[in-house]
């Protein structure tokens, strides 16, 4: 019991954070369907947009910090930068596959497909099958230490993906608008459209990085249970 | 209901269900880890030490 609570007091902050999201999402969710006005050209579909936006987000922000951590990892050498890298892989994961169901349902209403091999969703579906490159190449080892390092290095190549699938909308003929919120000149979109975006992106953040805690805490809390746990093979075994 | 609210609705939930899924995973893992700790000996991983 005693343990159980040494395990719960740290993941206070997880709890915070991840109840404030969903705070924010019950929120997010009454702006988009009764708040935000319908975009005057592409109508209803747009609302996509208010989950499309923050999975690419957080997808995007997860891979980046496996690769930082990735980089603190092959400096330092310690255990926790590379749970961290892990952990945020992980996230990512989960995100990028929601990504790539969401994206899909948009593009069938407005483009009339579901996919097509234009730069961004390439780029996009290559970032998805690094990571998972980077989870394969973590167990093909026999050596956890040398799987850690290979996958670190997958992680922080891949993650050079990340800026050609930002620019590839300025490079390369695309289906994908330009930015219509990120711009120099100011956001193009009516005002309750970014706000409602804003909302959604925080309260999407928000749990992730509570659950990012919470399983970060988890992972190294497993680590050091198997470090402390005496192994069965006899001294000297293979 | 119109295939755009259809697929508003099923894009809105899909966001959820990525994030509830991570969130099953780690509430398993969190559960594994505290039995773990509250039977010395055993580990908190089923692959083992890696």
């Amino acid at each position: 019991m005693g343990r159980t609570k040494a395990l719960l007091g740290p993941a206070r902050l997880g709890l915070a954070l991840a109840s404030a999201g969903i705070v924010l999402a019950i929120l997010a969710h009454w702006m988009i369907f009764a708040w935000a006005p319908i975009e005057a050209t592409q109508g209803v579909i747009q609302r996509i947009y208010y989950v499309h936006i923050p999975v690419a987000w957080l997808a995007e922000l997860a891979f980046t910090m496996t690769a930082l951590f990735s980089i603190a990892y092959l400096w330092l050498r310690d255990e926790r930068a590379d749970a961290a890298a892990m952990v945020s892989a992980e996230g990512g994961i989960y995100l990028a596959c929601a990504l790539l169901v969401v994206g899909p349902l948009w593009g069938r209403v407005a483009w009339g497909t579901y996919w097509t091999w234009e730069p961004r969703l390439t780029l996009t579906l290559l970032l998805f099958f690094i990571f998972i490159g980077y989870f394969m190449v973590r167990g093909a080892t026999r050596d956890p230490d040398r799987g850690k390092r290979a996958s670190a290095v997958v992680a922080i190549v891949g993650v050079l993906d990340i800026p050609l699938i930002h620019m590839s909308v300025y490079w390369f003929r695309s289906l994908h608008p330009e930015p219509v919120v990120l711009r120099p000149d100011g956001p193009t979109a009516d005002a309750r459209i970014v706000l409602t975006l804003l909302v959604s992106l925080a309260a999407y953040s928000l749990v992730f990085a509570g659950l990012w805690w919470f399983r970060y805490l988890a992972e190294t809390g497993e680590r050091q249970q198997v470090r402390r746990t005496p192994t069965l093979l006899p001294q000297g075994a293979p | 209901m119109t295939r755009p609210e259809l697929f508003v609705f099923i894009a809105l939930s899909v966001g959820w269900v990525s994030i509830g899924a991570w969130a099953v995973r780690i509430a398993v893992k969190v559960n594994r880890l505290s039995d773990a700790m509250a039977s010395p000996g055993t580990t908190a991983t089923r692959e083992g030490p890696r």
